[in-house]
């Protein structure tokens, strides 16, 4: 289960990662998603991308993770990649 | 060298006097190629038939598939590969002798790679309007229905072929939202061909909506635009226009950053041609088991298999591959597309070229043939990743894939229901704030 307390942390994580992502998809995202995270984010917690060459390597926080999966899930995959997440959540639903 | 070359050809093609014309083209091209970008390949020809001759097909598949495990490390190849085939061939002398032109080889063959950055592209002039009439005789030509030629018209007339700026930033383009192809023409062959892909995506996408309700098969889309581009940049070198040759422009892919997942989409195409090869035939459920084979973990997504099988089998039978090829040329153009699309190195290029042709004449292992292509992908792939990363000046990018590989097999369900219902909240005062509906 996340914890919602360190959600500021990881937004500043999910902000620094977006940095790295092309303008086409960075805009997929809803302006007001951008901008709620901007607001709430931890302004002293310090976080970068160090490892470009495996990004399975590079380490987030869960909370980070959760939020970036939904935003490739919501804004950024195809239909038949949303079908494939979709069945697999149903899955796990079961 | 030129006589290696020649020789090479003439083990490939023995019977020179008895070809087709059909064979005769594909004999200047395999010619043009072995001269302009591979000329040791001529001397590897040499050795690669006494080898195969000595330890048999699948003995030297094996090596072949070895050598390219150890792409990143070009020394390491030398000596393995060298003491592979020593081995296999019992002669240890062979070793010594034949260092230098292995080393050259393989020399040449990173120089190209270098190489293939920036120094292939044709500027040859050509105007807007001359690219338009060769796009229409080209559509005329690969349909003889000419249901293809009156759609190009048809969007060309409606406004649905928008120019965009030849120095600007954004790349050609179909949009399929506004069905509109955007179109960056530098005035220049380099650019001409891509007018026919973007419209292949406009016609995949009308057809899917039309009749699949399936236009987000991207990885199928792009296949089908990529051989219909070189295709088409074959067609301009048959009218005169490419004064240096078909391989530049071909070659200019290499600097395309598409992403892909080398496994399942070539998997896929693989997977529908063995099946072929095995019963002789392949139909719709025959795709669609391929399909279920593949992904045998979303059995609950009955819909993709569906789709993913009709959208197969239209295009191999129906639409833009006539009925009489067949399957297996279907797959094997989707091989030649695989190959032009693979977005690696020049060198690699080369290679998944050549094995797509091998497909073609099916006288290979699949098998093998498959394992090949697919570690070669990948190897190339995180090789070439590596390269970049050490141009620090060069910016650094993500994909969306990067991302989804890194998170999506970690996020729970429940924890994406929490972030889904704040996102929710957002747009909620987002909208309240607007006084609107919007959500963006």
């Amino acid at each position: 289960m996340i914890n919602i307390k360190l959600l500021p942390k990881a937004y500043t994580e999910v902000l620094e990662i977006l940095k790295y992502v092309n303008k086409e998809d960075y805009e997929k995202i809803p302006r007001y998603i951008i901008e709620n995270m901007e607001k709430e984010k931890d302004i002293e917690y310090q976080y970068s991308v160090t490892n470009f060459i495996d990004f399975n390597e590079q380490e987030m926080m869960k909370e980070t993770e959760v939020i970036l999966a939904v935003l490739f899930r919501d804004y950024w995959a195809t239909k038949e990649q949303k079908m494939i997440i979709r069945a697999k959540e149903m899955k796990s639903y079961k | 060298m030129r006589k290696n070359v020649e020789e090479c050809l003439n083990a490939l093609y023995p019977d020179i006097d008895s070809l087709t014309p059909d064979e005769m083209k594909k004999y200047e091209k395999e010619k043009r190629f072995l001269e302009a970008y591979w000329p040791e390949f001529s001397e590897m020809f040499e050795r690669r038939k006494s080898m195969i001759e000595k330890v048999g097909i699948n003995r030297y598949t094996r090596l072949v598939i070895d050598l390219c495990k150890k792409q990143h490390d070009p020394e390491t190849i030398i000596i393995d590969y060298i003491e592979g085939i020593a081995e296999a061939v019992g002669e240890n002398s062979f070793i010594n002798e034949n260092f230098e032109s292995f080393v050259n080889m393989l020399s040449f063959g990173r120089k190209k790679e270098k190489e293939g950055k920036d120094a292939r592209e044709d500027k040859t002039p050509i105007s807007l309007d001359t690219v338009f009439d060769l796009t229409e005789e080209f559509l005329g030509r690969i349909d003889e229905s000419q249901g293809l030629l009156d759609e190009f018209k048809n969007l060309r007339a409606n406004g649905g072929i928008e120019l965009l700026d030849p120095y600007g930033e954004k790349e050609s383009h179909y949009s399929h939202c506004e069905n509109k192809i955007r179109y960056k023409f530098d005035g220049t062959v380099n650019s001409a061909y891509t007018l026919v892909h973007e419209f292949m995506h406009h016609l995949c996408t009308k057809q899917s909506e039309t009749v699949m309700g399936y236009h987000n098969f991207t990885l199928l889309r792009e296949f089908l635009s990529i051989y219909y581009e070189n295709a088409f940049i074959d067609f301009m070198d048959e009218k005169g226009m490419l004064p240096n040759g078909t391989e530049p422009l071909m070659a200019s892919r290499f600097k395309s950053e598409y992403e892909m997942d080398p496994d399942n989409c070539l998997g896929i195409y693989f997977d529908c041609y063995g099946k072929f090869k095995r019963d002789g035939s392949i139909d719709r459920e025959g795709i669609e088991e391929v399909l279920k084979e593949r992904f045998p973990d979303i059995e609950d997504a009955d819909e993709l298999w569906n789709h993913g099988a009709e959208m197969l089998t239209n295009f191999s039978e129906e639409h833009y591959f006539p009925i009489e090829i067949g399957a297996g040329l279907t797959m094997y153009k989707f091989g030649t597309a695989i190959a032009h699309y693979t977005p690696q190195t020049p060198e690699m290029h080369k290679k998944v070229h050549k094995l797509a042709s091998v497909i073609k004449d099916g006288e290979h292992d699949f098998q093998a043939i498959q394992q090949y292509l697919l570690t070669i992908g990948q190897q190339e792939f995180e090789f070439s990743k590596q390269v970049d990363d050490k141009h620090e000046d060069e910016p650094k990018i993500l994909t969306t894939m990067d991302i989804a590989r890194r998170t999506l097999p970690n996020a729970e369900l429940n924890d994406k229901n929490i972030i889904s219902r704040i996102i929710s909240r957002w747009r909620e005062r987002a909208n309240d704030r607007i006084g609107g509906d919007r959500n963006d």
